[in-house]
């Protein structure tokens, strides 16, 4: 390293890095959606921040600085990817970068009524979220042992997330009544 | 309630994207629908939030995973110097490595996201968890510390095509084949296939037995390929890399040459890759590159679950490596202690307890095996004890925490006796510094500093524990009568933040001489006089001749 930096510095990068941590990884992901891919470019971030952060503009906003470093950092990673075909193009992903920073900027996160909405799933459609996100087996497996089509609980699942995209939206909506 | 003018197909391909089960053609049809409509693309960017989510919601901690875990870790407003200073380090020591790593510029492809040679490179990055059949596994850790990450737990399987910043300490990855690496830290690594290894920077002690033959080791300029052998590579920031065979043969190619002109080494020979010349030259043999096993240290321990609760209680079972052998001992079979002295110096929180305040505090220590209770606190002079001798009176009068064993520990190699102690995310995550030694200062003899435990909190293996109350005293208590007749305060209750850490102490580190037997030894603070430890369990292992298992 060039540059030392001080015990102090850390500390401001260290409180700075754990608030927006979520919010960098949810904008690697929305231009990189696929989980080995946003953190692999996510861990690369890390490491950048940490050593530019004495470029770091305090005048500016955190967040927005760190997603341009990371936007560089994925445009860097979707130009060696051996999987373009199932990346997004340079001209998609600027557009989606500059929607996602508005977003994130600007929005408020209905994702916090999620876990209520969850409780209130059947015990089967529960079962069926659990398995295809606990990260324990797989909906291949469960297909298997459960006998039903591979493809149904895709389908299941599909439903199941939108309506639970519903169920967040109503509580927001019904929050923000007077 | 969900936006109409997106069509059920919108939605279809958005459930293929995150099950990562799209194809190119929807790749290409979820664009066109995206590209130049707002609103499809805010409803995408909802669409993966609720992804995360769930995921966050459902999955537990693993391996690799980002969002589910705090980074960086939380540390105390105050920071420690060497704390500080290991940072600091890490950074000096990875700098270039870092720089050559990230800052690449953008028409150079990060070496680990192209690798060369290419072979049996799959097509696309792996949509499941692997099956345990080829999974590469985690399976053994020593002191390791990743950047940004907490340490796999043992067994955890880890990702293919991720990269990892091993900053310090040592690891051990076995392959489905049966091969081994032990990667040794600084090092930057991931896993390209279930039979490669692609090591950017650092050292690795390979060990591939019958039926793992074909095991590679890729690094920035060249690729290794097993023919049934020990070897090690270590690559410098540079890209360099230098190859010892210890046993066996290897072939080595370089990224650049025809992959039917290989250099084949044959045990005993060594050859160094140079970035700039694209070149093989063989270099003097050194063995002792080679690493064949991980130090000697604490693994693992089990403790009894708190009913209802991610808690645990009572210690049942500690596994150590002495002597390169992995034993598990029982608790029952530790060797207990009797506290002799209690000497704190200015922190007078020294009680800690669960159910009700105990009779005699020091039973805390000596009879009971629950990691959530202990003597906190004791104090330690600012800087290493004298060497000369001094009365035993003296000694004893002096701040710390002085313990017989029950039965004389005998000098075995590796771990002698064990310590926990408790830790919560806000204090250092390596643990609290202490020193040990003999009570009375003797010739030949030294303090030994622990400046880091075996299992930290950056270890998986550091188990929650059960609330506790901590009983302040009137003042610091210089003697155990002080601390057995304490003037209580109101105890204050802490809850499940803290976790209990181990470390293994091995009697030569203090100068004993193999076989020689120990009774006593006095443990005090070391470093500083903010952050004390604060043991909950002290017991000394078997002799090592009769292990129990």
């Amino acid at each position: 390293m060039s540059q030392l930096h001080s015990d102090q510095q850390y500390e401001e990068f260290l409180a700075l890095f754990t608030g927006e941590r979520e919010r960098l990884f949810r904008y690697i992901f929305s231009l990189l959606p696929n989980h080995a891919d946003a953190e692999d470019v996510f861990q690369r971030c890390s490491l950048i921040l940490w050593r530019k952060f004495s470029e770091f503009d305090r005048e500016r906003s955190f967040f927005s600085w760190s997603c341009g470093i990371a936007l560089h950092e994925i445009r860097n990673f979707l130009r060696s990817s051996h999987r373009q075909k199932l990346t997004f193009d340079s001209e998609l992903v600027t557009q989606l970068s500059d929607q996602r920073l508005t977003d994130l900027e600007s929005t408020e996160d209905n994702m916090r009524y999620l876990a209520n909405c969850l409780e209130r799933l059947p015990h089967a459609d529960r079962e069926l979220v659990q398995v295809a996100y606990d990260g324990t087996t797989t909906l291949k497996k469960f297909s298997r042992t459960s006998g039903q089509a591979l493809q149904t609980l895709y389908n299941r699942l599909g439903r199941l997330r939108r309506q639970l995209l519903d169920c967040v939206r109503k509580k927001a909506t019904l929050e923000g009544l007077p | 309630m969900t936006p109409r003018s997106l069509s059920d197909e919108f939605y279809r391909l958005l459930d293929a994207l995150v099950d990562e089960s799209l194809t190119p053609s929807q790749n290409q049809q979820l664009q066109d629908l995206l590209r130049d409509n707002p609103a499809a693309q805010r409803e995408y960017h909802t669409y993966l939030d609720l992804h995360l989510e769930l995921r966050r919601l459902t999955r537990l901690p693993a391996a690799g995973e980002v969002l589910s875990r705090p980074w960086p870790p939380q540390r105390p407003a105050r920071r420690r110097l060497p704390h500080w200073k290991a940072w600091t380090s890490l950074m000096a020591v990875l700098g270039i490595t870092i720089t050559l790593y990230c800052l690449q510029p953008p028409q150079v492809p990060p070496v680990v996201l192209q690798p060369e040679p290419v072979i049996d490179q799959p097509d696309e990055l792996p949509t499941t968890p692997p099956e345990s059949s080829t999974a590469v596994r985690l399976t053994q850790v020593a002191g390791a510390e990743f950047f940004g990450e907490r340490v796999p737990a043992i067994h955890d399987h880890i990702p293919l095509l991720r990269t990892y910043a091993l900053i310090r300490g040592q690891i051990e990855l076995t392959f489905p084949k049966g091969a081994t690496a032990i990667v040794k830290g600084p090092a930057l690594f991931s896993i390209e296939t279930p039979e490669r290894l692609n090591l950017q920077v650092g050292s690795c002690s390979v060990h591939a037995p019958e039926g793992a033959e074909g095991f590679r080791v890729m690094t920035p300029k060249s690729e290794v390929v097993d023919l049934g052998t020990r070897f090690s590579v270590k690559v410098s920031d540079s890209g360099q890399s230098d190859v010892q065979v210890v046993e066996g043969a290897a072939e080595v190619h370089l990224a650049s040459a025809d992959r039917s002109q290989p250099q084949l080494l044959k045990s005993g020979q060594a050859i160094r890759t140079s970035q700039n010349t694209q070149s093989i030259v063989p270099i003097p043999f050194q063995a002792q590159q080679y690493q064949s096993s991980l130090p000697d240290r604490v693994l693992s321990y089990e403790a009894e679950q708190v009913p209802g609760t991610n808690t645990v209680r009572d210690l049942v079972s500690v596994t150590v490596q002495r002597g390169g052998v992995e034993w598990t001992y029982p608790v029952q079979d530790l060797i207990g202690i009797e506290v002799l002295h209690f000497r704190a110096s200015k922190n007078s929180h020294n009680i800690a307890w669960d159910g009700t305040f105990p009779e005699h505090p020091v039973d805390l220590l000596e009879k009971d095996v629950a990691l959530n209770t202990g003597l906190f606190n004791p104090g330690g002079r600012n800087k290493p004890p004298a060497q000369s001798a001094t009365s035993l009176e003296e000694e004893r009068n002096r701040p710390g925490l002085a313990v017989r064993f029950r039965t004389p520990l005998r000098n075995a190699p590796g771990a002698d006796l064990v310590l926990f102690e408790v830790q919560s995310p806000i204090y250092p995550a390596e643990g609290d510094a202490f020193r040990v030694g003999p009570i009375v200062p003797t010739a030949g003899l030294n303090s030994h500093l622990v400046e880091r435990y075996d299992i930290t909190l950056h270890s998986k293996n550091a188990l929650l524990i059960a609330p506790f109350n901590l009983t302040t005293l009137s003042r610091p208590p210089r003697s155990l009568d002080e601390l057995n007749s304490p003037i209580q305060a109101s105890p204050i209750k802490y809850h499940s933040f803290f976790s209990a850490i181990a470390v293994g102490i091995d009697l030569s580190s203090m100068g004993y001489a193999d076989g020689e037997e120990v009774s006593e030894l006095f443990f005090e603070n070391a470093k500083d006089e903010e952050f004390f430890f604060d043991p909950v369990f002290i017991g000394g292992f078997p002799p090592l001749e009769s292990p129990v298992k």
